[in-house]
This record gives C-alpha cells, sequence and structure tokens, in this order.
C-alpha cells in the first residue's frame, strides 16, 4: 500500500467525502485482501472491510500523524479481522462448503483460467484455514502484502520475536498438512 | 551450524530475506552441506511460500463502497441530530422552573383579584365599597318602591288602588 498525502488525510479528516472517497479508492483493494484472507469468506470480508472504512471516517479527525496512516489502517484491518474470524468460525466453515458446491456447479460454463484461478483461491483458502487468526494474520502481512518483520510487528503491536515465532510455526503447519495429503494421495 | 537451528531460519528469517550477509553465508553453507535441510527448505517453499505469494490480490467489490457511503450519512445524520439535543439541552428549563413560575403567577393573580372591590352586577355605580355610590343605590330603591306605593304599579299589580296592591308571593305580602 502507497502512503497516502498528508493533505488528502487533513481534507478526510475535516468530513469531506469526496476526500475519503480517494482513501477508499486507494486502498479498498488491500483492505478487503486482507479481511479476506483472515477470515475466509466473502460475507465475513464486506462486512470487515466496511467497518474498518467506517471506523477510519470516524476516527480520522483524532489521527495525529505520529505514526503511518497505512500502518494504522492496517491494524485495524487485522484487528478487526481477526476478531471476526473468531466470532464466526462455525458459520465460516458452512459458507466455504456452500460456496465449493456453487463453483462446482456452475465449472462446465467456466473458462480453464478462471477455474484454475478458483482452484487456487481454494486451495489458499483451505490452506490458511489451518492456521489460527494470529499465525493467519501474520502470514498475510508477510507473504500476501509483502511486509518485514518490523512493519509486522509494528501492524500486530508485538515484538520481533512473537512475529518471528508466529510464521516458523504457521510454515511448520503448513508443510505437515501438506505431508498429510500427498501421504492420502 | 546444527541442523536445527538452521531450520528454524530457514522457515522463518532466511526465507524471508530477514538475515544479515554473515548469517546468511552460514545457513548457505549448511544447505550446501545438508541433503535433509536443502529438501526441507523446498518443501517450506512448495507449501508454504509460493501458494500465497503467488495468489492475486482481490478487488473489493462495488457495492462496498455504498455501504460504506451510507453508513458515513447515517452516522452523520446521528451526529446532526445529537448536536441539535445538545444545543436543546443547553436551552433546556427543568420543570420545576416552570412549576415555580406558574405558582408565581397564580399567587399574583389571586392578590390582584383579591384586592379589586367587588362591584354590582348592573350598577352604574362603582362598588359596593364606594359608600357614596351604596347611599345612592339604597335611595334609588326607596324611590322605586315608593313610586310603587302611590301609583299601585308593584310587582304583580292590577292597577286598581293602593288597597289592591298585591306584593308578589304571600310571603312578601305578611312582609310588606
Amino acid at each position: 500500500m502507497q502512503p497516502l498525502p498528508k493533505e488528502l488525510l487533513i481534507e478526510a479528516s475535516g468530513g469531506d467525502i469526496g476526500a475519503f472517497e480517494k482513501i477508499y479508492r486507494a486502498t479498498s483493494d488491500y483492505v478487503y485482501t486482507i479481511a479476506l484472507k483472515v477470515t475466509g469468506n466473502r460475507a465475513d470480508a464486506e462486512e470487515v472491510a466496511q467497518d474498518v472504512f467506517l471506523k477510519v471516517f470516524r476516527k480520522l479527525g483524532k489521527f495525529r500523524f505520529e505514526s503511518s496512516f497505512t500502518t494504522w489502517l492496517y491494524r485495524i484491518t487485522v484487528n478487526n479481522a481477526i476478531n471476526a474470524s473468531r466470532k464466526s468460525t462455525r458459520r465460516r466453515s458452512g459458507q466455504v462448503e456452500f460456496n465449493d458446491n456453487i463453483e462446482v456447479a456452475d465449472g462446465r460454463d467456466r473458462t480453464r483460467e478462471a477455474i484454475e484461478k478458483e482452484q487456487n483461491e481454494a486451495r489458499v483458502r483451505s490452506m490458511l484455514e489451518t492456521l489460527n487468526p494470529d499465525q493467519r494474520a501474520c502470514i498475510v502481512l508477510r507473504e500476501i502484502e509483502g511486509m518485514r518483520y518490523e512493519e509486522i510487528a509494528e501492524v500486530l503491536q508485538v515484538n520481533l520475536n512473537t512475529v518471528r515465532s508466529r510464521l516458523r510455526r504457521a510454515r511448520e503447519t503448513l508443510c505437515s498438512r501438506a505431508q498429510q495429503e500427498r501421504s492420502i494421495q | 551450524m546444527k541442523c536445527t537451528e538452521a531450520r528454524e531460519l530457514l522457515a522463518s528469517d532466511f526465507l524471508d530475506g530477514e538475515l544479515d550477509k554473515d548469517a546468511r553465508g552460514e545457513v548457505v553453507k549448511h544447505l550446501d552441506a545438508c541433503d535433509g535441510c536443502r529438501r526441507f527448505e523446498e518443501a517450506v517453499r512448495r507449501a508454504a511460500v509460493d501458494p500465497l505469494r503467488n495468489a492475486p490480490r482481490e478487488t473489493a467489490p462495488p457495492s462496498l463502497w455504498l455501504k460504506v457511503r451510507l453508513g458515513i450519512e447515517h452516522e452523520q445524520e446521528r451526529g446532526v441530530r445529537a448536536a441539535l439535543y445538545r444545543v436543546w439541552r443547553s436551552f433546556h428549563v427543568p420543570w420545576t422552573a416552570y412549576a415555580a413560575a406558574s405558582a408565581t403567577a397564580a399567587v399574583i393573580i389571586a392578590i390582584a383579584v383579591l384586592r379589586e372591590p367587588l362591584t354590582v352586577p348592573g350598577s352604574t355605580r362603582a362598588s359596593l365599597t364606594d359608600t357614596e355610590g351604596l347611599h345612592e343605590y339604597i335611595e334609588e330603591q326607596f324611590s322605586i318602591l315608593a313610586y310603587q306605593d302611590t301609583n299601585g304599579t308593584g310587582n304583580g299589580a292590577n292597577g286598581n288602588g293602593a288597597d289592591s296592591v298585591n306584593f308578589g308571593t304571600l310571603l312578601e305580602e305578611y312582609l310588606m
């Protein structure tokens, strides 16, 4: 996510909806992607993203520019997504099954590329589901957002060793899952 | 470097480019010499890194902005209502003040009414406390009665002289 001009943030913090829309356009895909990867389903991700932007609009007036706006936005997003993920674990697993059924039923009308894309998405989703929400948030920030350990620590407000150990455990979990899948095949 | 130490670094700092040049060099040297750790590194990349790093970024659904905007407008409306309520509260007078004002007004009205002399209905005189007026009133009543006595035109009179004056009720006749 690219840093946003300070003037734009100041305009939006004064309640300028046009300026806020520009912020939304520049950041919404990042927010939605994190929300989707952490929660695991589109309905929850949309709700999380909506809450994030409302919270940002509400609190932007109090933002003092002591830290980076993008770090602040990532923090709100990750915290909201982790909370939503913890709250709706059962509902989420039901939703995933429902979505998978739709994908199989509609598969005949899609192009090969679209099907491959959806299969990859489903694979990533099922990989992330094996992790707990904290590990999931950490690995999403690292692998999908490409953040360095220091940035992840700042967003999650944890120390560097916690970031390191969460990433290591997450990868070990994913490796053993892959081994199990291979042994079943 | 031992395999345990190398694998810890392989699953974190080494893969993520967080090691300094010297530490990285040590891990690379270990990998050159250890088939097991090399396979471990490949497995981690294949199972836990590449699928996620290659995952495309999602696009927020178009309806999301509409929902955000509606939410903001709703919050702004609530904010305006809250501000108006605060203004109203700042001018608000408690009910006890209204009650005290009403009681004071009632007392003032009562005093004004009691201080004002009673007037005689239909009379041209100002009031019964007006002594001069009262005397005039009494004189007027006596002159009416005297006129009735002399002319026989009292209440219920038949006009046949003083003996036939009819004072109305039996009680009035007895008293008169």
